[in-house]
């Protein structure tokens, strides 16, 4: 699903990620964990190509989106769902307007918009605020939008880069069951975190990533650095 | 189709949301139209004063009182074939004095010194010759004096005017020259404003073009909507441009005809405003949707780049 081979970034004379290699599988849920700076947003911004490495390659579905010209890029991210700490809700756009923005871009049919988009504001517990703007929302609530956002196109993987660094623990534990759920259901979940308790509870794959290394690869891990 | 029925929506839903920067931007474009009709509105005015002006001035040609009519008709004649006369009126010496009377009709004065002449007439026959072209004067008196016909002439007034023609001449070429270099500055600065102020609206939505690049739209899906604003902003700006011109001028035409005092009812900018409302209406329509469009799209671009 998600191949990473001799991957590295720098800005400058500052190198970020260093040669690092990964792979992950289709359904999997993997965490990707390390310290502030330790270079994981700097890899999800790669898996996105919204930043170009310096050298390496990355394979999303076997096809290296390194060489992927810049046309190809809304397609790329229509495969892929996002989900930030900030949320990037457009707010002068309604709950509904947000979530259906993402199959807009994607040419759906309003048929399909109007089928698929209440059912997954169902699934995140928004049904009911579909008219509300982003702002009038939670934290918490703002999260689920973007969760729901993410996940209406049926994305193969998701990618959650932070999602509950602005949450309090009640939200917290809201989105990252949500998440569980989304991956039961067969999308490629990649979490990047530093919540030891979010760890140590999921017992799935953690990623450890230090000053741009990978320097562990645990297949039921627990937080360690 | 569904693309053209979405972006319009999204660009209408953004219009109304953003309610205080949309005003702002309408605001800017309908002053950079205003200025740039004024302009034009400017320009026409200059052209009709100068051109009511030089109607005005004509060469008058006096002729000996012994000299028989028939001759004068005859040079009449012979000026109507100069291709730069565009029009001769004779004034006989009976004429002359029918006008002069009426002009002078509450003098006693004169009445008594035309009463002592005895009916006996001292006024010339003359000829006022009006030029195509306050330029071709000069030539056309020429012409006159080395005509066959000078014997006949005891004076040609162009001398006395001769300053006055060549001024206006003179400032009819200054006035439209700098009417057009004020329609080209007025409009670059205007735009420039307009252009940056859209651009600032538009600096806005910067994190909004971030998110909409995040969630798989291409450029074309990311621009339309900033373009049909483009679109709004322009059309509501030259739209209420245009009718506030149309109301603006009715106000200003008597301050004008009282200003250019003698002139009268040849300057009335309403008439003027009104028989070309067309090539002004699509004017200021076509500058909005222009500036808009371009501004919102070069905008937008910068953030696509990105």
């Amino acid at each position: 699903m998600i191949k990473v081979k001799n991957l590295s970034k720098s800005y400058g004379d500052i190198s970020i990620l260093k040669n690092i290699s990964l792979e992950i599988a289709p359904t999997e849920f993997v965490s990707l964990v390390g310290p502030s700076g330790a270079g994981k947003s700097t890899l999800i911004k790669l898996l996105i190509r919204e930043e170009f490495p310096t050298s390496g390659n990355i394979f999303i579905e076997n096809e290296d989106i390194t060489l992927m010209p810049l046309s190809f890029l809304p397609n790329l991210r229509r495969k892929i769902g996002m989900i930030f700490q900030d949320f990037k809700l457009l707010p002068d756009r309604t709950v509904f307007e947000n979530v259906s923005f993402a199959l807009e871009v994607a040419g759906a049919e309003d048929s399909q918009i109007f089928t698929d988009v209440p059912k997954v504001l169902k699934i995140v517990g928004l049904y009911n605020k579909r008219d509300s703007f982003p702002l009038e929302l939670s934290g918490g609530e703002q999260q689920r939008i973007a969760t729901a956002r993410a996940l209406v196109h049926r994305p193969s993987i998701l990618i959650a880069d932070e999602p509950t660094g602005n949450l309090d623990p009640f939200n917290t534990w809201e989105i990252i069951r949500l998440l569980i759920r989304i991956n039961e259901l067969g999308t490629t979940v990649v979490l990047a975190t530093h919540d030891k308790e979010i760890i140590n509870a999921l017992k799935r794959r953690v990623i450890f990533i230090k000053d741009g290394k990978v320097i562990r690869d645990d297949q039921e891990g627990r937080y360690m650095l | 189709m569904t693309f053209l029925k979405r972006t319009t929506k999204a660009g209408w839903q953004s219009f109304k949301r953003n309610g205080l920067v949309s005003s702002a931007a309408i605001l800017i474009l309908f002053i950079t139209i205003s200025s740039v009709t004024s302009v034009f509105l400017f320009n026409a005015l200059s052209k009709k004063v100068v051109k009511t002006l030089q109607d005005k001035v004509s060469i008058g040609v006096y002729f000996y009182t012994n000299v028989p009519e028939p001759q004068i008709l005859q040079f009449k004649e012979e000026l109507n074939k100069y291709l730069n006369v565009k029009s001769i009126i004779y004034i006989s010496r009976e004429k002359a004095l029918e006008n002069f009377r009426a002009i002078r009709k509450d003098d006693d004065t004169v009445k008594r010194a035309l009463e002592e002449l005895s009916g006996q007439n001292p006024l010339p026959a003359s000829l006022h010759i009006k030029a195509d072209n306050p330029s071709n004067y000069k030539n056309l008196v020429g012409d006159i004096e080395s005509s066959q016909f000078n014997s006949l002439i005891e004076s040609v007034d162009y001398s006395d005017r001769q300053l006055a023609i060549a001024n206006l001449n003179s400032l009819s070429k200054k006035v439209t020259q700098a009417g057009w270099f004020i329609v080209i500055l007025f409009t670059i600065v205007a735009i420039l404003v307009s252009f940056n102020t859209i651009r600032l609206a538009i600096y806005n939505e910067k994190s909004k073009i971030e998110v909409m690049r995040l969630v798989g739209a291409n450029n074309a899906f990311i621009n339309a909507p900033y373009t049909m604003q483009g679109i709004l902003y322009g059309l509501i700006a030259s739209i209420i441009a245009f009718f506030s011109f149309a109301i603006i001028l009715r106000f200003i035409d008597p301050v004008l005809q009282g200003y250019f005092l003698g002139l009268g009812e040849d300057i009335n900018l309403s008439n003027y405003y009104a028989s070309n409302w067309f090539w002004f209406l699509l004017l200021q329509i076509v500058m909005g949707i222009v500036i808009g469009v371009v501004s919102s799209i070069v905008a937008v671009r910068k953030y696509i780049k990105m």
